[in-house]
């Protein structure tokens, strides 16, 4: 029978197998070259973007908030004072969500203004944060303060921690993926078919939650040891981000040298 | 990327002081004021007294907006890529010199902020302004056609801000029900368009006699647009308002635009930033009332009523207010460069699909002539590209919208809904509403494209309609529907086929080992299915099949039954899997191993699973 929890991620296509789809559902040509070509040319500037996004002041301040909120599961609710959220009776996931996403966009506007790799770090951190607290809350905009509370303390240990960042840089490649892949099968003839897109969507979404468990694996040691080093700052965040991309760069390489090798 | 641009406006140069700003920047000359200018702004219809009472300060709006207009139409937008192939040129990078009258209002660095800011948020671009003395006017009555009439308004509760397309014609018929008294102020880039304005502007006067009056403003660049995405036009046509509520003490400028075009989610999640335009975007009407009240030294308001309203809404707001006869004298198309006046819609641009989609969910159809669109909307061809993509992008976001729950829409519009209520009080209260408003128009344009579907669906069939027309891109998918119940049948004479050799020694003694060996046939016969995917959620909980095919919408559960004490177990758990699956829309197949013959009366364990549509069970001894 099914299962009802969230348990281990699913097999997926590779990603070879992904771009077959989107060549297939738009009748622009299924051969095994072009395929690779399109793959590895997306894989190529995505491996770019990730290098350039990591001095990104959005992605940076993104990961940085998402530990803050790690130290206020933990317990430490001065944090929230520091950042300056507003608390009151009233609170929901949803007015964290909103005084969050408020604290990186005036963050982004203070250090030159959005950019693509930005926006999709905001709309990747609010759909890990809504991930991890809306299993708990009771609904996003019904819960109160106690049911975010009760949330909030899930992502305050190191595997919350560890899960939280893994859904936060799969939304964030999934989103990277995408928009190069776009950009790559504009050029080529065809439209992605109607229903197609759902499940396009679907793999490309696994495929990065699957490829971004690679910082899962040390997201929560690295965050444990700054705390107890008593060394989590912005900067600290900084080098992580530079090493969380350095590492999803390198899977990419990785799946273009299996892509090369299928030719 | 674009090249970077130095705009040199009516002749300035770059003052010594900001010289490092100009490197390495291709120059842009634009001019209204000179001999051979090549940016036009005209204000028509507009007496002496109006532009004896145009301060300084508004002129220079005026102008600064046009030259904003002027730049932005001017280059074209980058389609390559830059840095190492990563970074897409769709930005743009401006340093603007436009001398001024009242110079020392617009070099307050807050003034000059406020504009980078709005401008940034609207179209994506750098902005960086350089605001200089201007040294020589020109004679004021240049920027209007006057008329000698006395001029009956003044102090009007609002200028309106009038496309002559649906959304501001409701708003109009709105407020002037009501008694109101209105200015409307229209952009005029080409002369078709002023004609149907003209015209539908001329049918509401004699609706509300005394009670309107309409400044048409011409603001053109000599030489063609480059870049049609114009997104600073807001701005322009807010200025302009800006104008004539300083010359009439308006309390505001009111822009009218349905919430979704407002928000304009984006279809795909490659659509960042102001590459979905932000024309009525709330946060960019907070932006202008803050500017527009700087510069009038008042208060006043840039709003939109209409927010919490969609399409079909609208179109139902004028049927109600008796004025259906007008739908068809307004005009909603995106283009505007029609070789005949019969017709002023495409029939292919989101503008006109949207149209088209409210008028047929709001019963008006009749008033709104399908003659009018140089293509059918639904059934016409559409060109290779954004045609295409616009039309299945259009169709997938109605029925994602459809059938997300209000949770999933705020999961997946996160960031977009949270920055659209930021201005707002009450924002918990006002996400929630405009949730609903998308749930609404997912509804609407599911029902009329279903309905259009089932209408042509003769011809779909038969192969009649254009490969390329909406409902044929659309309808491909659908026969994919028809086919789930053989897709299972074959899975189930597979198993059927399989199983009882595979088990022929030894019963599986879990439903695990079932599983694994029903895999291992399944698998073999290279069925596209995917093991225990996708994760669906129910109430608080995550639920996963045992296999799933997408393209089917497809999920499969296997149940063993060992001995007759597990069939209350496996009907409560088909029970609770009809419900959670069938909640989420999907289609089951249920296999069920009863290689002991627990179940006696086979008819009467499926019956109340085949009777579902989207159900089947399939018993395998």
């Amino acid at each position: 029978m099914g299962h009802t929890r969230l348990g281990r991620i699913p097999k997926s296509r590779k990603w070879k197998s992904v771009v077959e789809l989107v060549l297939e559902s738009m009748g622009a040509g299924n051969l095994a070259s072009d395929v690779i070509g399109i793959a590895d040319q997306t894989l190529d500037a995505a491996e770019g973007g990730l290098a350039r996004a990591a001095n990104d002041a959005g992605l940076t301040y993104a990961v940085f908030l998402l530990t803050q909120l790690s130290l206020v599961g933990r317990g430490d609710l001065s944090v929230l004072d520091s950042l300056g959220f507003e608390s009151s009776k009233e609170d929901s996931v949803y007015d964290l969500l909103d005084q969050i996403q408020l604290k990186l966009e005036n963050h982004v506007s203070a250090h030159g203004g959005s950019t693509d790799y930005s926006e999709m770090a905001q709309q990747a951190m609010g759909s890990a944060l809504l991930q991890a607290l809306e299993s708990r809350a009771t609904s996003l905009f019904g819960s109160g303060p106690d049911e975010l509370e009760s949330a909030l303390r899930q992502i305050g240990t190191s595997a919350g921690f560890s899960r939280l960042t893994q859904n936060f840089y799969g939304d964030y490649l999934s989103r990277f993926l995408n928009f190069y892949l776009s950009r790559i099968t504009a050029k080529t003839s065809g439209y992605l078919d109607f229903r197609q897109v759902n499940v396009f969507n679907e793999e490309l979404h696994t495929y990065s939650i699957q490829t971004a468990r690679i910082i899962s694996d040390f997201a929560g040691g690295w965050l444990s040891k700054a705390i107890y080093e008593k060394s989590l700052s912005e900067d600290a965040v900084r080098k992580f981000v530079y090493v969380a991309n350095k590492k999803l760069a390198k899977e990419l390489v990785t799946a273009k040298r299996k892509n090369d090798g299928a030719t | 990327m674009a090249r970077p641009r130095l705009v040199l406006c009516n002749r300035a140069n770059l003052p010594a002081e900001h010289a490092d700003l100009g490197n390495e920047r291709q120059e842009l000359h634009l001019d209204s004021l000179n001999n051979n200018a090549n940016v036009t702004i005209r204000l028509e219809d507009v007496t002496d007294f109006f532009w004896k009472t145009l301060t300084p300060r508004i002129v220079d709006l005026l102008e600064i907006a046009s030259f904003v207009y002027a730049a932005d139409s001017s280059v074209s937008r980058g389609t390559g890529w830059t840095d190492k192939s990563s970074t897409e040129s769709w930005s743009r990078d401006f340093v603007i010199v436009v001398p001024v009258r009242d110079i020392r209002f617009w070099q307050t660095p807050d003034i000059t902020g406020i504009i980078e800011d709005i401008l940034r948020f609207f179209t994506n671009d750098k902005w960086h302004f350089i605001f200089t003395k201007l040294e020589k006017d020109r004679a004021i009555q240049e920027y209007l056609g006057l008329q000698d009439d006395e001029w009956p308004f003044s102090e009007v509760e609002r200028v309106v801000l009038f496309s002559g397309g649906l959304d501001s014609l409701a708003g109009v018929l709105d407020c002037a029900a009501s008694g109101e008294r209105l200015v409307l102020v229209s952009h005029r880039p080409v002369s078709t368009m002023d004609h149907r304005q003209r015209q539908l502007y001329d049918l509401l006067q004699a609706r509300f006699p005394g009670q309107l009056l309409r400044i048409p403003v011409w603001v053109n660049k000599a030489s063609a647009s480059r870049e049609s995405t114009q997104r600073s036009r807001s701005f322009l046509f807010t200025s302009l308002g800006v104008a004539v509520a300083s010359v009439m003490k308006c309390k505001g400028i009111r822009f009218y635009e349905n919430g979704v075009v407002s928000l304009n989610l984006p279809v795909a999640d490659e659509v960042l930033r102001a590459r979905a335009s932000r024309t009525t975007h709330p946060v960019a009407l907070a932006m202008l009332t803050n500017l527009a009240s700087l510069v009038l030294e008042r208060s006043v308001e840039v709003d939109n009523p209409f927010l919490f309203l969609t399409k079909q809404e609208v179109v139902t707001l004028i049927a109600d207010r008796g004025a259906a006869d007008l739908i068809g004298h307004s005009c909603s198309c995106l283009h505007s460069f029609f070789k005949s006046r019969a017709q002023h819609h495409c029939g292919t641009c989101s503008q006109c699909i949207d149209r088209r989609v409210a008028v047929l969910a709001a019963g008006q159809e009749e008033f709104d002539d399908a003659e009018d669109y140089v293509s059918d909307v639904f059934t016409g061809p559409r060109k290779e590209g954004y045609e295409r993509n616009i039309a299945v992008d259009y169709a997938r976001h109605a029925l994602e919208l459809k059938t997300m729950t209000p949770e999933e829409v705020a999961h997946q519009f996160n960031l977009e809904l949270t920055r659209a209520v930021r201005p707002m009080v009450n924002k918990r209260e006002n996400a929630e509403r405009l949730i609903a408003l998308h749930k609404r128009h997912g509804e609407a344009a599911y029902k009329v494209i279903t309905g259009e579907l089932a209408d042509k669906a003769a011809e779909l069939l038969e192969g009649k309609l254009n490969s390329t027309s909406m409902l044929a891109m659309i309808g491909n998918g659908l026969h994919l529907h028809s086919s789930w119940e053989r897709f299972a049948g074959r899975i189930g004479d597979l198993l059927a086929a399989a199983l009882p050799v595979a088990f022929e020694k030894e019963k599986p003694l879990k439903e695990v080992a079932l599983q694994r060996i029903a895999d291992s046939i399944l698998i073999g016969h290279d069925l596209n299915l995917v093991r225990e995917y996708p994760f669906l959620r129910w109430s608080s909980v995550l639920t996963k099949p045992d296999w799933s095919h997408a393209e089917l919408d497809l999920l499969i559960e296997a149940k063993l039954v060992k001995d007759r004490k597990d069939l209350h177990r496996i009907t409560e758990e088909i029970a609770a899997d009809i419900t959670k699956y069938g909640d989420s829309g999907q289609r089951v197949m249920f296999v069920v191993y009863d290689s002991s013959h627990c179940i006696l009366k086979e008819d009467e364990f499926a019956e109340p699973i085949n009777r579902r549509d989207s159900m089947f069970v399939r018993i395998i001894r």
